[in-house]
């Protein structure tokens, strides 16, 4: 259960960023979590509410988008976008894969007034 | 530049600012994401979107960057060892340091909720080894790492093993500054883990497999298992080897060496 740990993060970057730019409160924040970034989307709802209790962001909607897993062919220089890792390249079988998307665990915007 | 919108503000967070006229149903010009708003929860005149494009583990990445450097800068090779509790890290460790006693040079961290039983335990094998009580955390923070990095390191340290918190999972996702991460299984947890935990056999280069004396006891089926370590990881290294009978440490041990020449 680090979604916590991750959600107290979070809320620390935002109050600085709220101190940063002024702002009197934040009311929306979106993140991008990747499918393999080892965050439970549902736990991190759980979470932020609470981290944010009495800060600037009490209150505020989290918007979550999922980022789902990909990877990069090394061989032929394909794309492959995935459920679940695999082996091979979807497109030319090479085995010369690198995850490019989809481990990232990212405050992407917020939204203040 | 910034991907999302094409700003040339470089990496800093920076606003966009736009009025809301309230009682339409409106696109924001600079946003990718696609939610309705839902206007009852807006009370505002005005809003600015802030786009951040941030890790959230950015402090925890912060403090794992500047290990890394001061590792680099003493020229000691570091592994952040993770598993599910009981797995063997700590026998590992054991007979790990006393095989590199002599020969390599090494510092432990281990990490554990509560006690310094493991610390204790690899206190009289040659290497300094601080415990790192995380209370209930069920991982290690980069930061945590940096709090002690000055005093476990030697002149002439080579290796610093990390051991983390026993968790397949909340490991996983913290950089610790390491130069990368071994997964171990144990025989007895059965073969498919890697596939039931992909984002740490993910992030996992090296994988060992531990317990290895246990196996004719089990239903293990060492094909199945390495195959579900590749399908998560194709490159992976895989180590199989019992820190009980010694079988296996050997090619453990030279690649360690190797590691820390």
């Amino acid at each position: 259960m680090h979604e916590m740990s991750v959600a107290v993060a979070m809320i620390e970057r935002l109050e600085e960023l709220v101190r940063q730019y002024g702002a009197e409160r934040v009311t929306d924040v979106t993140v991008s979590i990747g499918a393999y970034s080892g965050i439970d989307a549902e736990a991190l709802k759980l979470c932020f509410p609470v981290a944010a209790k009495g800060t600037h962001a009490d209150d505020a909607r989290l918007i979550i988008e999922s980022v789902p897993l990909t990877l990069h062919c090394r061989s032929c220089d394909g794309l492959c976008r995935v459920d679940s890792p695999v082996p091979l390249c979807l497109w030319c079988h090479g085995a010369d894969l690198e995850v490019v998307d989809g481990t990232e665990l990212k405050i992407k915007s917020m939204e203040v007034i | 530049m910034c991907l999302d919108c094409g700003c040339t503000e470089a990496n800093a967070a920076h606003t966009h600012t736009h009025a809301h006229e309230h009682g339409h149903s409106h696109e924001h010009g600079h946003h990718h994401h696609h939610h309705d708003h839902d206007h009852a929860h807006h009370e505002h005149a005005k809003s600015r979107e802030i786009v951040v494009q941030e890790n959230i583990l950015a402090v925890n990445d912060a403090a794992a960057a500047r290990v890394r450097a001061r590792l680099a800068d003493a020229g000691v090779m570091a592994i952040n060892l993770i598993s599910s509790p009981g797995s063997g890290k700590t026998t590992l460790l054991e007979r790990t340091l006393e095989s590199l006693r002599e020969r390599v040079p090494c510092a432990v961290i281990a990490g554990d909720q509560r006690t310094d039983r493991d610390a204790v335990r690899l206190s009289d094998k040659g290497a300094p080894v601080r415990q790192i009580e995380t209370g209930d955390a069920c991982h290690l923070y980069a930061q945590q790492i940096e709090a002690v990095l000055d005093d476990i390191l030697a002149d002439d340290t080579r290796l610093l093993i990390i051991e983390n918190v026993g968790n397949l999972v909340c490991p996983a996702a913290f950089d610790l500054g390491e130069h990368f991460k071994v997964a171990l299984l144990s025989v007895t947890e059965g073969e498919d883990k890697p596939i039931k935990y992909p984002s740490l056999f993910l992030g996992a280069p090296v994988v060992v497999l531990t317990k290895s004396d246990l196996i004719p006891h089990l239903d293990w089926d060492d094909r199945t298992a390495r195959g579900y370590v590749r399908q998560v990881r194709p490159d992976a290294k895989i180590f199989e080897l019992s820190a009980k009978t010694g079988d296996g440490m050997d090619r453990w041990i030279e690649y360690l060496e190797d590691l820390a020449r």
